[in-house]
C-alpha cells in the first residue's frame, strides 16, 4: 500500500476544488444564458400574445378577429406567427396561417394571466408558448348598435383561449455551443490547473525535500547535531524543524549521558579488574607456597565479588528510564509515617556509632502523591547514606514540610569534610569517599537511581550544603491533602 | 630504592606493593590522598605511583601540590581514566608517566625503572662499573664473568650505589632508600651491609669498587688505572 502523500493529497484536493468551482461557474453561466434566452423568447411571444389579444372584437353579432380582416402593419407577424384561438364556449378554433392544420397545445393561465410553457412545435422544433384567456372587446359604436337591436351580448360570455408559440431552436443551438465551450473550458482549465497546482506544490514542498535530504545524508556521528535551517525555510516548517532540532538536542544529551555512563562504568570496572589482574600476575610471577596461592585466590574472589556487585549496580543504573521511570500506582502517602518506617532498620546501626536520629514533628495533614515502593527506595538510600557518612556521636535530622506545591522530606547530617559540589553526588558512579562503616556497598549509583525515581514520580531530589557545614538531601513530591 | 604507592583499591595496592618488593624495591603504601600527600611530603622517595581517584584528596591535587613545592620526585600516575584529556592533564600537571589500569605489573616495573634511570641520567637498563655488572631485569650481578649471589637487601644496596655510581652517597641516603624501616638518622647497619657487599664483590686480587669517604659516605666507582 502506498503511503499517504502530501503532494498527491494537495493535488487531488486542489484539483477537486478547482474542478467543482469551474463546474459550478460553468453551470451558472449556462443557466443564466439559458434563462436569458428563454426570457427573451418568452417576452417576444408574450408581446405577440398581447397584440393578438387586443384583436378579438365583438361585432356583427359575433366575434371577429381583426388580424384576419387586414394584415396591415402586422402582416409579417401574422403570416409567420404561430398562434391559435379557441372559443371556449363552442370549442371553435382559429389558427394562424403558419400553423396550417396543426394545433398548438391548448392552455392558459388563471384569470387572464399568461402561462408560459415549453412545447414541441408541429414541425418538431423546441418552442415556447404562452397561453391566456382573452375576452373580446366591444367598441362604443357596437354597444350602441347592440342596444338599438335589443340584443346585448356580454363579452364575458365569449371567453377565448389564445396560445402563441415561438421556436427556440436557434437559442438551443446557441446553448448547445455554449455547453460545449464551457465543458471544453472546464477540462482545459482543469488540466492547466492541475499542472500549475502540481508545480506550485512541488516548489512549496522543496524545503521539506531539502530537510529530508539533509537528514538522510547525515553521518552516524552527526545524528544528534542540530539541523542547519535554510533562511528560506517556510514559517509552517520552521516550528517542525525547530522541534526536530530540539528533539536532536535531547538525543544529544541522552547520548552524552550514555557516553558518560559508559566512561564511568569503564572507569569503575578498570580498578577492580586491575586489582584482579595484578593479583594473578603476582601469583604467577614466581613459584610460591600453597598458603600464598590461597591468599591470592582469596583476594581474587573478593575482587570478583566486588566486580559482581558493581555489575549488578551498573545493570540497575542501565535500567533507569525504563521500569523505574514508570510508576504504576501513585497514591497519597504520609511522609512522616514513611520516614518512620524506613528509619527503623537503620536504628541499630546508628546506635552502635552513637548517632542520634531526630524526626522533627510534622503537620498531621501533610501528605504527598507518590509511588510507595519508589518512595521507600529513595528514603532508604538517603537514610543509608546519612547513617554511613555521619560522623560518630553526631545527629541525623529528618523533617517533613510543605514547600509551595510540594511536600518535602529533608534528611540532613553534618558533612564538614564534603568539599565537592553537592550536585556531583548525583552523578553516576561518583564516590565522595569510603563510607565510615561500609566500603563494599556504596558504588555511587544509589543517588542517581533515586534522582531518576523521584523524577519518574513527578518529584525532585537535590542536595545542598548549609552554612553550618551540614548536607541536606531534599526529596519533594507533589503535595496532597489528608 | 624507595617507592610510594598511593592507591585506594586494596587488592591492587597489595599486588603492586608486593610485586615491587619482590623486585627489591622498598614500597610504602597509602590508601587515601591525605595519607599519600603526607608521606610524599615527609619522606624522600625515588618514585611515586599515584592513583588519581582517591578519597580525601584527589590524585591530581597531590600532583599539583608536590610540584608546587618543587618536589622533584618521579611520579607515575596509575589511573582508570583513559581519556586523552585526562592523560594530558596529569602530564601537564607534572606527572612523569601515565599508566592506564588495568596494566601488567611488569610494565609498571619497567616504567619505574625507566624513571629511575632518568633520575640518574642512564640510558641502558644494564648498570656497569668497571667489570661489575648488574642486570635489573634478570636481577643478576656479575663481576669478571663471575655470578654473585646477593640477598635482597644487598642487591638493593648495590643497585642504589650503581644508580649513583661516581657520586658520594651519604649513609642517610642509603638508610632511607635501601632499608625497609629507613626513617630518619643513620645506622651502623649501612656500614655492616657495605662490608657484606665488599666481601661478595671482591674476589682475590680484584680492586675494591666501593670507596669509603670518611664523614661523607660511600662511592662506587671504577678504580683508577
Amino acid at each position: 500500500m502506498r503511503p499517504p502523500s502530501i503532494r498527491r493529497a494537495l493535488l487531488f484536493r486542489c484539483g477537486i476544488g478547482v474542478g467543482v468551482l469551474l463546474c459550478f461557474l460553468s453551470a451558472s453561466i449556462y443557466l443564466l444564458v439559458r434563462q436569458s434566452s428563454y426570457r427573451e423568447a418568452d417576452r417576444s411571444i408574450t408581446q405577440t400574445a398581447a397584440l393578438l389579444a387586443n384583436q378579438v372584437e365583438l361585432g356583427h353579432g359575433g366575434v371577429t378577429f381583426e388580424w384576419q380582416e387586414g394584415l396591415g402593419t402586422n402582416e409579417a407577424l401574422i403570416l409567420e406567427g404561430l398562434f391559435q384561438f379557441w372559443d371556449e364556449r363552442t370549442g371553435h378554433t382559429t389558427r394562424s396561417p403558419a400553423l396550417q392544420a396543426h394545433d398548438l397545445p391548448r392552455f392558459h393561465g388563471a384569470q387572464g394571466s399568461p402561462l408560459v410553457k415549453s412545447i414541441v412545435l408541429p414541425n418538431g422544433d423546441r418552442g415556447r408558448a404562452v397561453g391566456l384567456q382573452v375576452l373580446p372587446f366591444v367598441l362604443p359604436e357596437e354597444s350602441e348598435r347592440m342596444r338599438s337591436r335589443g340584443e346585448l351580448i356580454d363579452p364575458k360570455s365569449l371567453p377565448h383561449t389564445l396560445v402563441v408559440a415561438g421556436s427556440i431552436e436557434p437559442e438551443h443551438h446557441t446553448l448547445a455551443r455554449l455547453r460545449y465551450a464551457l465543458a471544453s473550458g472546464v477540462l482545459l482549465a482543469l488540466a492547466l490547473g492541475f499542472t500549475l497546482i502540481d508545480h506550485v506544490i512541488r516548489i512549496s514542498l522543496r524545503p521539506i525535500d531539502k530537510l529530508a535530504r539533509e537528514m538522510h545524508e547525515r553521518a552516524e556521528h552527526q545524528l544528534d547535531c542540530s539541523l542547519s535551517l535554510p533562511r528560506e525555510m517556510p514559517a509552517e516548517l520552521t516550528g517542525l524543524a525547530q522541534n526536530f532540532d530540539s528533539l536532536l538536542a535531547r538525543v544529544a544529551i541522552t547520548r552524552h549521558r550514555e557516553r558518560d555512563f559508559i566512561r564511568h562504568a569503564a572507569h569503575e570496572l578498570r580498578t577492580p579488574i586491575a586489582g584482579l589482574r595484578a593479583t594473578i600476575e603476582l601469583a604467577l610471577s614466581q613459584a610460591r607456597d600453597a598458603t600464598s596461592y590461597a591468599g591470592y585466590l582469596t583476594t581474587c574472589r573478593a575482587a570478583a565479588d566486588e566486580l559482581g556487585g558493581l555489575v549488578t549496580r551498573l545493570s540497575a543504573l542501565a535500567r533507569i528510564g525504563t521500569s523505574a521511570a514508570a510508576p504504576e500506582v501513585l497514591e497519597v502517602l504520609d511522609p512522616h509515617l514513611l520516614v518512620t518506617e524506613c528509619l527503623s532498620p537503620f536504628l541499630s546501626t546508628i546506635e552502635l556509632r552513637h548517632i542520634h536520629a531526630v524526626i522533627e514533628p510534622a503537620a498531621p495533614d501533610l501528605r504527598f502523591i507518590g509511588e510507595r515502593t519508589l518512595s521507600r527506595i529513595i528514603l532508604n538510600n538517603l537514610l543509608d547514606n546519612a547513617a554511613c557518612y555521619t560522623p560518630d556521636n553526631a545527629v541525623i535530622r529528618i523533617r517533613c514540610e510543605r514547600a509551595g506545591s510540594q511536600v518535602q522530606i529533608i534528611v540532613s547530617n553534618p558533612a564538614a569534610d564534603l568539599t565537592e559540589d553537592p550536585a556531583r553526588l548525583f552523578e553516576p558512579l561518583f564516590r565522595r569517599d569510603s563510607p565510615l562503616h561500609d566500603t563494599g556497598t556504596h558504588l555511587g549509583i544509589g543517588l542517581t537511581l533515586s534522582l531518576d525515581a523521584a523524577s519518574a514520580m513527578g518529584g525532585t531530589l537535590h542536595a545542598c550544603k548549609t552554612a553550618a557545614g551540614w548536607i541536606e538531601f531534599i526529596f519533594g513530591l507533589p503535595g496532597a491533602t489528608a | 630504592m624507595r617507592l610510594l604507592l598511593i592507591e585506594d583499591n586494596a587488592p591492587l595496592r597489595a599486588a603492586i606493593g608486593q610485586y615491587l618488593r619482590e623486585a627489591d624495591f622498598i614500597v610504602d603504601s597509602a590508601t587515601t590522598g591525605e595519607e599519600g600527600l603526607w608521606a610524599a611530603t615527609e619522606t624522600p622517595y625515588d618514585a611515586i605511583l599515584l592513583d588519581l581517584t582517591l578519597p580525601k584528596i584527589d590524585g591530581m591535587e597531590i600532583l599539583r601540590r608536590l610540584r608546587a613545592k618543587m618536589n622533584p620526585v618521579h611520579i607515575l600516575v596509575i589511573s582508570a581514566r583513559d581519556g586523552l584529556e585526562d592523560r594530558l592533564e596529569a602530564l601537564n600537571a607534572g606527572a612523569d608517566d601515565y599508566l592506564v589500569k588495568p596494566f601488567a605489573l611488569s610494565e609498571a616495573l619497567a616504567r619505574i625503572r625507566a624513571l629511575l634511570r632518568r633520575s640518574y641520567v642512564r640510558k641502558s637498563p644494564l648498570m656497569q662499573v668497571a667489570d661489575l655488572q648488574l642486570d635489573p631485569i634478570r636481577r643478576r650481578v656479575q663481576r669478571a664473568d663471575r655470578t654473585i649471589e646477593l640477598t635482597a637487601l644487598e642487591y638493593r644496596l648495590l643497585e642504589y650505589l650503581l644508580y649513583r655510581a661516581g657520586e658520594v652517597v651519604s649513609r642517610t641516603d642509603i638508610w632511607e632508600r635501601v632499608f625497609e624501616d629507613g626513617s630518619g638518622g643513620t645506622s651502623n647497619s649501612v656500614d655492616v651491609y657495605i662490608g657484606y657487599l665488599r666481601k661478595k664483590l671482591n674476589a682475590e686480587g680484584e680492586p675494591d669498587l666501593i670507596q669509603t669517604r670518611r664523614g661523607q659516605g660511600y662511592m662506587l666507582e671504577a678504580p683508577p688505572p
